[in-house]
């Protein structure tokens, strides 16, 4: 098949924008959008019920202020994910570990985040027990997954990093993802939390 | 060739499978190819596999609807449930396992690489598992089927509390897996829509300008960037949906707390795009078809590519028109009343452009041809009848109505059916290397376009007299038997098994010329885009005689300074 | 049923302005944002693409 091309293949384009960082750009456009919905149902559910009643009385308010820190946390996280990715192109040994500092900060969200499930649960805030709490565990759980994806990957990432054999284009959409789910935190914070 | 590839930035994976060996397995080579062309076949034949399934669906519901309580020839007595699920059956089926996998998954694998001179799509391997996890959809809602209560019978906009309650629609199981099938089928073509995407903008031709891609090809763009940014609130709502069903939420249940119309705008803020992300290819089509059949330039091709960006912006501000007798606020109500008359401007524009080609063009009225003109002029009136309904003041009496079924189906039929079969003669030549019988495809035409007005006609007919929609046997309600109405249900059934009988003609015109048709050569209709420089059928990797070189636009016919009338995109001069 | 669920109706409240107001606004947000997300993606493509083609000439 070589033999006959008549049209040299470095004649090929070159990309504007490299495949894997458009790809996953667009892809976190479609996922921002299901937080959009999430979010926008909650809040006009939010404005239509009776002043006083939301949340209801009887029932835990939600821990705003220990929340505050597992918000710094991981936005600290996406910050020293930043600092790896600096580190690793300029090919630092110590990449590597900064990366899985970032790992750590995004595991204890995670891990917080859990501990907090748990104690409201037990303070009888459930799935079923109002539409606070339905709304809660639906965008939290929600934003929770997309963590636990974005941790999975970037673990993996750290893996090939360690190994040398990271490709510049999988660190993007892992990157970007992880940003993707930092970034989402405050506005979920702001809008479920308050 | 692998290596070349991965110098040149592109995504390694898949690539390497190409040039060198092709999977020899039959079930390595159509069922587990990453090939664009495998992919696109797989999407065409499934979608119209469901096809049957939709039409089955509709002749079953139709003929109880004109003869109440008779057994249904192949179904037997239609009883309520069955016809609540026959409805649903045939709506979903039709947009979302027909209409979306031909016109955007079929059309754009098969065509993209081809039409902008390239090997294969930008992630192979995320194709192939877009149309595994569109496959597995199909299984889930056939497990739906014949799931305990049956199908799901909520329609296809799924309206809680209907949708969301097992004691309503009393399908405890049919629901929940009609949803994760409607789930699935998104994430399948998420997927596609980010390789298409991607593709398009990177892996085009060497000299393949922005104003040099095919309309086509522009149009699946945009419909794909609009099904991505419209689908993320629809899964929301189907999450909150599926949870209501499962694990007994209320969040669109008043009693719990919860707002039933919130569905409704999570559902209709996708619902009206995916309207434009069907129609944008097909008016794609059909630029395709009319600039070839008429020998001429496409009349403003900037302008359709800009009134398609504009009717996908559009697109955006108009769904709540669906909701006018929901209950939302007046003042929004004349927003959205506003915004979907707007709508209709780029639309037409579209249009006009089309019969501004062919004004002055040498028209061949081959059986494509014909395909394109009637999708013109029968997505017209379906238009034309949309203004009715956009208006929120006619529509609180309209809504509900047949008016609603006719006008939708005369855009829906003409978008899934029309273009398509324009799409499909008009590509087969390219598909299977042969050219379909052009007397048999001209019997097919006539005998789907006449009994399609035959249908939809009586439905405007008993809109307008006030027919609702969802009554499953009038002889319930003489009271609002009007003398005449029943001879209209009669005729649009009896029109409808005319159609779906004429298409027993294209099935065997399909096969017999796939397989004893007359032969045909790389370029058989003239025409200028790169998917004729391939051979017919292009094999592995499209065109073995090295990628082509794009001079000009896809539109160059009969350009006075050139002999032949046509001019293709990789000839030099 | 719980009667603390009822009181947390959210179409209790529906005809008010606070809550036709939160539809609004929510309606605009979520129209825009796709759009503007889109065009922010065109834009940096555009960007990009213009800055290869400068990049490409100033090499000639």
């Amino acid at each position: 098949m070589e033999a006959v091309v008549t049209n040299p293949v470095p004649e090929r384009r070159k990309p504007v924008v490299p495949s894997a960082v458009l790809g996953t750009l667009i892809f976190v456009i479609a996922e921002v959008m299901f937080f959009a919905g999430l979010i926008s149902a909650h809040t006009i559910s939010r404005a239509g019920s009776l002043p006083g009643l939301w949340p209801m009385p009887g029932q835990p308010t939600l821990p705003a202020e220990a929340t505050a820190l597992n918000t710094v946390l991981l936005l600290l996280s996406g910050a020293v994910l930043f600092f790896g990715y600096r580190l690793w192109k300029k090919q630092s040994p110590v990449a590597h570990w900064v990366t899985l500092a970032a790992w750590g900060l995004g595991a204890a969200f995670v891990a917080l985040q859990g501990v907090e499930w748990v104690a409201l649960l037990s303070q009888g805030l459930t799935l079923r027990s109002s539409p606070l709490g339905s709304f809660f565990y639906l965008i939290v759980g929600g934003h929770a997954v997309h963590a636990l994806a974005a941790l999975v990957a970037m673990f993996w990432a750290w893996m090939q990093m360690a190994r040398g054999q990271l490709t510049s284009g999988f660190f993007f959409g892992v990157q970007t993802f992880w940003y993707f789910v930092v970034l989402m935190w405050p506005v979920i914070y702001a809008r479920v939390y308050f | 060739m692998s290596t070349a590839t991965a110098e040149h930035g592109h995504e390694g994976q898949g690539h390497d499978a190409h040039g060198h060996h092709e999977p020899q397995n039959f079930f390595l080579k159509y069922f587990w190819s990453t090939d664009h062309k495998i992919i696109g076949m797989q999407y065409l034949f499934t979608g119209l596999a469901m096809a049957v399934v939709g039409g089955f669906a509709v002749y079953a519901f139709r003929m109880q609807l004109a003869f109440p309580g008779m057994s249904v020839p192949g179904w037997g007595r239609v009883t309520a449930t069955d016809y609540n699920a026959l409805v649903t059956t045939h709506g979903s089926v039709m947009i979302f396992w027909v209409a979306m996998p031909v016109l955007i998954a079929a059309l754009g694998n098969y065509l993209i690489p081809l039409m902008i001179g390239c090997d294969d799509m930008v992630f192979p391997r995320l194709n192939r598992l877009s149309y595994q996890l569109f496959l597995l959809s199909i299984v889930v809602l056939f497990m739906s089927f014949y799931a305990q209560g049956g199908g799901f019978g909520g329609a296809w906009t799924s309206y809680p509390p209907l949708a969301a309650k097992a004691e309503y629609n009393l399908t405890p199981a049919g629901a929940p897996l009609w949803l994760l099938a409607v789930a699935l089928e998104f994430a399948a073509f998420l997927l596609g829509g980010i390789n298409f995407v991607t593709t398009v903008m990177n892996s085009r031709a060497p000299g393949m300008k922005m104003f040099d891609i095919p309309m086509v090809i522009w149009m699946i763009i945009i419909a794909s960037i609009m099904f991505m940014a419209s689908v993320g609130p629809l899964v929301a709502g189907a999450v909150m949906l599926f949870f209501d069903q499962t694990l007994g939420t209320g969040f669109f249940d008043p009693n719990q707390g919860g707002d039933p119309v919130l569905w409704q705008h999570l559902f209709w803020f996708f619902g009206h795009p995916e309207v434009y992300v069907v129609l944008l290819p097909a008016m794609g089509i059909v630029a395709e078809v009319v600039t070839t059949f008429a020998r001429k330039k496409l009349f403003a091709y900037k302008t359709v590519l800009y009134t398609a960006v504009g009717t996908g912006v559009l697109g955006f501000f108009v769904w709540a028109h669906h909701q006018f007798i929901a209950g939302i606020d007046p003042r929004m109500a004349n927003i959205f009343s506003v915004t979907t008359l707007l709508i209709s401007i780029p639309v037409a524009e579209m249009c006009f452009v089309y019969i501004a080609t062919l004004y002055g063009g040498s028209i061949r009225l081959t059986t494509p041809m014909l395909w394109a003109l009637a999708f013109i002029g029968e997505f017209l009136i379906g238009g034309v009848t949309g203004i009715f309904l956009g208006a929120s003041g006619a529509d609180i009496y309209f809504h509900d109505t047949y008016f609603v079924i006719a006008h939708f189906h005369y855009t829906f039929f003409p978008i899934a059916f029309i273009a398509v079969f324009a799409a499909m003669t008009y590509w087969f030549p390219k598909m299977f290397g042969r050219y379909m019988n052009e007397a048999w495809g001209k019997v097919h035409f006539w005998g789907t376009i006449i009994p399609f007005n035959f249908i939809f006609i009586p439905l405007f007919l008993l809109g307008a007299r006030g027919d609702h929609r969802r009554i499953y046997d009038y002889t319930h309600f003489p009271d609002l038997m009007k003398p005449g109405m029943q001879d209209l249900r009669i005729l649009a059934t009896l029109a409808l098994v005319t159609l779906l009988a004429f298409q027993l003609v294209f099935v065997v015109n399909f096969f017999l010329s796939m397989f004893r048709g007359k032969k045909a050569e790389a370029n058989p209709w003239k025409a200028n885009t790169l998917e004729w420089v391939a051979p017919s059928p292009p094999p592995h990797g499209n065109f073995p005689e090295g990628l082509p070189n794009v001079y000009r636009g896809p539109y160059e016919f009969s350009h006075p300074d050139r002999q032949e009338d046509y001019w293709p995109q990789n000839v030099a001069s | 049923m719980n009667q603390l669920v009822l009181l947390a109706c959210a179409v209790c409240g529906a005809g008010e302005d606070r809550a036709s107001g939160a539809l609004l606004v929510m309606t605009i947000i979520i129209s825009l944002l796709p759009l503007g997300m889109m065009g922010g993606l065109i834009g940096y493509f555009v960007y990009q693409s213009r800055k290869g083609d400068q990049a490409a000439e100033d090499a000639k």
